[in-house]
């Protein structure tokens, strides 16, 4: 079902598509534009658009026998639009060595006559000479387009294989000598010939031969492996109807073919007259420039546009350079190079571009632009010139360069652009200061600015350790004291309650290191206990603090109480060698 | 004691303590009188060198320049004048070396900038783009010497508030304490950014007209391209009077040393061929 899709489809796209009637045009092709005189050319002139068209005239065939070899006509569909037309062909036997030029070609289609290019046919010595008649039904011949020539020059090696009978190529050796390179020149040519009466179907390979150092060059011959199909002729019971080419039933044989050697002569460059410019370009070429606008306003840019073309070795076409020019800026763009590849050889185009910027106005005579080459059929040197363009320049009329130049007024808002005129580099610095550089500080500096911080403050932090240290140690000595100060005291004075109880209180203090001033009774016990003394004399300790304190707020301060004073001083004996014997409060 | 007073030997050490001490004193008397005159020369040597720049002999300018950098008393301004000697010269790749060691020394210097964008525009070579690290744009219009002072001045209050919290527990100090740690991370950080920048500045300049870069450090080998003056280069190493440069990525190659002048170190030791 598919497979039978797809034909349906073709078929409505055919039906929908829109025939093209109304282009008509004409052209004239030949299969080859260098022959000889012992070859034929295939002419096909094509008449697209109509299919009315009258048999074309072929105007200037004189150096030509014709003969029409049969019409054909073709269809094409193309994005839905059917094109028609109709090929005329003809077979060329030339009559004469020369070049000639076939054509136009004229039809008449509803009354209207339309023309067509012309073509040009070299036509070259014959290719067989006496005495080759003998060549048999395969050979291959090897010739060059040119005996001498010059390093870098192109000269054609063509290779040309005859052969009666169907051939079918399957491998070619080409010769290999050093210092030569080959090219090959677009796909090979396949036509027929007629040599002594025989028809031969050729097969041409043409390549582009180079040399790249002078000296003389033998190529040894070419090899070429082809399987041949000689006719093998069929039983003749069938009265002789089966004896042609579609029943032909003949195996292949396979035959390995040589060519002749050929030698090349290549020649130094001529000493006599060679520019100082010459790049090695060999060939044929012209050059052509153009400056686009002649008249620009300052601050615009024109274009310089140089294309040399031609035909040899065209990648040697050089780079152009152009020369600097007072007061207009030069930008070069990147040179554009096509090369196309014919079987007469490469063909290439470089073109290259210059935008010209003047700066002021006036006239600026741009200098020609030249490039050299030889030209290997004369083997002297030419030199192409560009024209010696005049840019014609007017004052800007929005920058800078106008008022400079005391142009046109400023513009309508009264303001112009400013436009740079000059470029330049800026004056030197005279300030004594530029000996005395502001360079980096020695390491061993740059280390003490970085490092003397952290050391005071490190400093900073160990002192104020030294000082708590200090402190601990003075506190510990005093501690150490206490008892013998307490009972001391208690011993000097009246054993007054609140007397009691403030010096019990300092006791207690600077026996336990506190920075506290005064002590509640459950303060002094959670210190106590803290600093390690067991719980009956604190809990002693505590109550007689207390009790103390009770008289004192109850407005008995005064009284005198030596039992208690007594007990007092054991207890806090008993604390102190209780604290003694606990570890020592840092 | 007497005996001892009168014996010759007794009396040497005190006439050899006198003659150091004079010595001494004749040594501090004239210390500061020699700075004062190798600075006195060099503003000298740096007067006459602008005097033959204005007069047009830029060739003489250029040697007076040069001996300020030999004598290390080269400041951004002399590189900078080094260079407009040799612009005028037509020495665009030594021009070229000498606005970017200026350019270095003083990165936020117009002048320098805009003479340095316009030797470039005269370069033949089209430059390649350079990946760099995303602060080297910032971080290019300081100097080191900035960056440091900076970075030592934050040190020095972020330590003294460390210090001053030794003695007193201030509230503010806490917070100038932690801004000041945060612009002191940041400092380093420039700093050790700078620094790697510094080491691993190995851009030279292509000094003579035109070099050639070739596979391998011999004359024998292949020709890979050619560069012009001002293009500039990264040295990836030297052997034999040899340069490894690296145009592109792609572009790298040998090329004999004179042609090529490395930007740093800056300084007397790094003075042009």
């Amino acid at each position: 079902m598919k497979n039978r899709i797809v034909p349906i489809l073709m078929f409505l796209a055919l039906l929908g598509a829109a025939p093209v009637w109304g282009a008509v045009s004409v052209t004239l092709e030949v299969d080859r534009a260098q022959v000889h005189m012992d070859d034929t050319v295939s002419l096909i002139c094509r008449v697209t658009g109509s299919r009315d068209a009258t048999t074309p005239v072929i105007a200037n065939l004189d150096g030509f026998d014709a003969f029409p070899a049969g019409t054909g006509s073709r269809f094409q569909l193309i994005n839905g639009q059917i094109s028609t037309s109709m090929d005329h062909r003809y077979q060329l036997t030339p009559l004469r060595q020369g070049t000639f030029t076939i054509g136009p070609a004229t039809v008449k289609v509803d009354g209207q006559i339309y023309t067509s290019n012309q073509v040009q046919i070299q036509v070259m010595e014959p290719q067989f000479q006496a005495g080759e008649d003998e060549a048999g039904d395969l050979f291959m011949k090897a010739t060059l387009s040119a005996d001498r020539g010059y390093p870098g020059q192109e000269v054609l090696y063509k290779l040309s294989v005859y052969s009666v009978h169907r051939a079918e190529l399957t491998a070619l050796s080409l010769p290999e000598v050093k210092g030569i390179t080959l090219k090959q020149l677009q796909k090979p040519l396949r036509y027929g010939t007629t040599k002594n009466g025989r028809s031969y179907d050729v097969y041409e390979f043409t390549y582009a031969l180079t040399a790249t150092e002078p000296g003389a060059f033998d190529l040894p011959p070419a090899r070429l492996q082809l399987t041949v199909y000689p006719p093998r002729r069929m039983p003749s019971g069938f009265g002789g109807v089966l004896n042609d080419d579609f029943f032909n039933m003949a195996r292949g044989r396979d035959v390995s073919l040589a060519s002749q050697g050929v030698s090349l002569t290549v020649l130094p460059f001529p000493e006599q007259g060679r520019p100082r410019d010459f790049s090695g370009l060999v060939g044929d070429f012209n050059l052509e420039s153009g400056l686009n606008p002649k008249k620009v306003r300052a601050g615009e840019s024109a274009t310089l546009t140089v294309v040399i073309r031609g035909k040899g070795n065209v990648r040697l076409i050089p780079e152009l350079s152009m020369p600097d020019l007072p007061g207009v800026k030069v930008y070069p763009d990147q040179s554009a190079f096509t090369e196309e590849v014919t079987n007469s050889g490469s063909i290439g185009e470089k073109t290259m571009k210059w935008a010209l910027v003047p700066q002021k106005a006036g006239e600026y005579i741009l200098p020609p632009l030249s490039v050299s080459f030889l030209n290997p059929g004369t083997g002297t040197y030419q030199t192409l010139t560009s024209k010696p363009f005049t840019l014609a320049v007017e004052l800007g009329e929005e920058n800078g360069v106008a008022g400079a130049s005391g142009g046109p007024g400023p513009a309508s808002d009264g303001k112009r652009k400013v436009a740079v005129v000059g470029e330049d580099i800026l004056p030197i610095h005279e300030s004594p200061e530029a000996v005395m550089p502001a360079a980096m500080p020695p390491w061993w500096v740059a280390a003490l600015i970085l490092f003397a911080p952290v050391l005071a403050a490190g400093g900073c932090r160990a002192w104020k350790h030294a000082a708590r240290k200090r402190a601990g140690k003075a506190r510990g000595a005093a501690a150490k004291k206490a008892l013998k100060r307490f009972t001391g005291q208690v011993r000097a004075m009246e054993p007054r309650a609140d007397d009691l109880l403030r010096t019990f209180n300092e006791f207690l203090v600077v026996r336990l290191g506190l920075d506290a001033a005064s002590l509640t009774p459950g303060e002094a016990k959670k210190s106590l206990l803290a600093a390690g003394a067991p719980p009956e004399p604190v809990a002693r300790a505590a109550g007689i603090m207390s009790n103390l304190e009770e008289r004192v707020f109850a407005g008995r301060g005064w009284e005198n109480d030596a039992a208690l004073a007594g007990e007092l001083t054991e207890t806090a004996r008993e604390l102190d060698r209780a604290l003694k014997r606990s570890r020592p409060r840092p | 004691m007497k005996d001892r007073m009168i014996t010759p030997r007794a009396g040497k050490p005190g006439s050899l303590a006198g003659a150091t001490a004079l010595l001494v004193l004749a040594l501090l008397s004239i210390w500061p009188a020699l700075p004062e005159a190798r600075a006195q020369e060099a503003h000298g040597l740096f007067f006459s060198a602008n005097q033959a720049f204005r007069e047009g002999d830029y060739s003489r300018a250029a040697q007076g320049y040069e001996t300020l950098v030999r004598q290390g008393r080269a400041g951004a301004d002399v590189y900078y004048n080094l260079g407009n000697a040799y612009f005028r010269l037509g020495r665009l790749g030594l021009a070229l070396v000498n606005y970017e060691r200026a350019r270095i020394l003083a990165p936020r210097d117009p002048d320098v900038d805009y003479n340095l964008r316009h030797a470039k525009g005269m370069r033949v070579d089209e430059a390649e783009k350079i990946r760099e690290f995303p602060a080297a744009g910032w971080l290019a219009k300081v100097t080191g010497r900035e960056v440091f002072i900076a970075f030592a001045a934050v040190n020095a209050l972020f330590f003294l508030i460390l210090a001053l919290r030794s003695f007193r527990d201030w509230e503010w100090t806490w917070y100038a304490a932690i801004g000041l740690a945060i612009l002191w991370a940041v400092g380093a950080f420039a700093g050790g950014l700078k620094g790697h920048q510094a080491a691993t500045d190995h851009r030279a300049v292509v000094v003579e007209d035109q070099i050639e870069v070739r596979a391998g450090p011999h004359e024998e080998d292949t020709l890979l391209f050619l560069l012009h003056t001002g293009t500039v280069v990264d040295q990836e190493r030297m052997e034999d009077g040899w340069r490894l440069v690296r145009f592109s990525q792609d572009k790298r190659g040998w090329t004999q040393a004179p042609g090529v002048e490395p930007i740093r170190p800056l300084g007397p030791g790094n003075g042009p061929t």
